[in-house]
């Protein structure tokens, strides 16, 4: 049977959950304490805001100017770089210049030679795009696997999604989550994939998210004293937004490793 | 005041719509304080431009703030605060973290006061105020844990003062201000 503590101890065990400086048996109470106190998590949540406003007890500061024009500048080029088509007009289909067969023959290798070029300079830029990637999201998971009592869900596919493979870890101390993922088909307009953890069979939207060009996920989330008791995840295909339940396929569901 | 805006949550629906120039628009809200802990964290103005931009795209690509469930400014500075630690750890090896306490950041920063602020200055100012009235042992506790990621056991190092004194003070500190701010960080 658990002790639970006091009130005074019962608030400093909750503040050191969110300042992360409890020990693993301490944490043990505290998810205890949330599922016989269920209302106990707006009280973290609240401190966790208190924490989280702290630096705006910094001096002003103000970004340069032009740090806003770059930005609009990088997400004008992400936009259009997610709507652009491959162009296939290498060579005029309708032109009054007549080509003798020799220029013809020539064109036609050198549009091949760029063709190949292009394709083989996309092949290296697709491998750069996935080393990255598979560094970035090593290097994120060493660091959370460091917090004393992270939690590590395993995803696993379903049916036509063999080859897509994936992550969800949960560092209550850094107060963060990183899903990962892997071979992630992309959907087409109007549907989306959405995370969703169950806490005592309760699902909860966690958010919704799409896969990189190399089909990548790294997607890391400000984690919430209600994803402590994460019991479940699964991933989804959605089209209505204001779902509160999954409704849609299926694509991930989780192993649950620690 | 409550720091949930209804404005937000239209304004996010719109970025899910396509309106790109909904990010502009919280750019214009929160790039200051993003930018403010930024620069606190990383210590220089390039990096701090750097991850600025980094949080508030990662913000439009992901999507994953969910309106319902918090603030927004309190969803970029966590996220803000998490991916500096991130960088601050890469770098450690080069630079302790320890050379970076106490510097002084203010020849490279510009104060802000522009009008579309007016909020966040006030709820600036709430927070200094609650600040200022912490005792100073609490304060510096609380502060060292969150600009310096430093665990309790490195602050116990550093002060030469024993874990159970490091931890009753951060968490009393962070407590107090949570009482001196209930009108901020309450749900409605």
């Amino acid at each position: 049977m658990t002790n639970f503590p006091s009130s005074d101890s019962q608030d400093e065990l909750l503040a050191g959950y969110v300042l992360g400086d409890l020990t693993p048996t301490e944490v043990a109470t505290i998810y205890q304490l949330l599922k016989t106190h269920p209302e106990l998590k707006q009280e973290i949540d609240a401190l966790q805001t208190t924490l989280a406003l702290l630096p705006l007890a910094l001096p002003e500061a103000l970004p340069p100017p032009s740090l806003r024009d770059r930005l609009l500048n990088k997400l004008a080029e992400n936009s259009s770089q997610n709507i652009r088509q491959p162009s296939s007009q290498l060579v005029p289909s309708n032109n009054s210049f007549t080509w003798s067969a020799g220029q013809k023959i020539a064109s036609t290798i050198f549009a091949l030679t760029i063709l190949f070029m292009g394709g083989y300079i996309f092949h290296l830029k697709r491998q750069l795009i996935l080393a990255k990637g598979q560094i970035q999201e090593q290097q994120t998971i060493i660091n959370l696997s460091h917090d004393p009592n992270h939690r590590f869900f395993t995803l696993r596919s379903i049916e036509n999604y063999q080859t897509t493979s994936g992550k969800l870890i949960l560092a209550p101390t850094q107060k963060i989550a990183v899903l990962s993922i892997n071979n992630l088909a992309s959907l087409p307009p109007g549907q989306f994939y959405r995370l969703w953890v169950f806490d005592q069979g309760k699902p909860m939207n966690c958010g919704d998210f799409s896969p990189d060009q190399a089909g990548q996920v790294l997607w890391r989330i400000p984690l919430e004293a209600m994803l402590m008791q994460v019991e479940k995840v699964a991933v989804t295909i959605e089209e209505d937004p204001n779902i509160s339940e999954p409704a849609g396929t299926m694509v991930m569901v989780s192993q649950d490793r620690r | 005041m409550k720091l949930f805006k209804q404005t937000d949550a239209e304004l996010f629906h719109a970025l899910c719509d396509g309106d790109n120039q909904a990010l502009a628009i919280f750019y214009d809200r929160y790039g200051e304080p993003v930018y403010r802990l930024s620069l606190r964290l990383l210590g220089n103005t390039q990096e701090a431009e750097d991850l600025t931009q980094e949080i508030f795209l990662a913000f439009w690509q992901k999507g994953a703030f969910n309106p319902q469930r918090g603030s927004l400014l309190t969803f970029l500075l966590i996220l803000t605060r998490s991916r500096a630690i991130d960088c601050l750890r890469k770098r450690q090896s080069q630079q302790r973290v320890l050379e970076r306490w106490g510097k002084n950041l203010a020849e490279d920063i510009n104060y802000a006061c522009p009008m579309e602020m007016a909020s966040i200055k006030e709820i600036s100012e709430k927070v200094r105020l609650a600040l200022g009235e912490l005792p100073e042992p609490q304060r510096q506790a609380l502060e060292m844990a969150y600009y310096e990621g430093m665990s309790q056991s490195e602050i116990t190092n550093l002060l030469q003062i024993p874990l159970g004194t490091v931890k009753t003070r951060s968490r009393s500190g962070l407590l107090k201000l949570r009482q001196l701010l209930k009108d901020l960080v309450e749900s409605p």
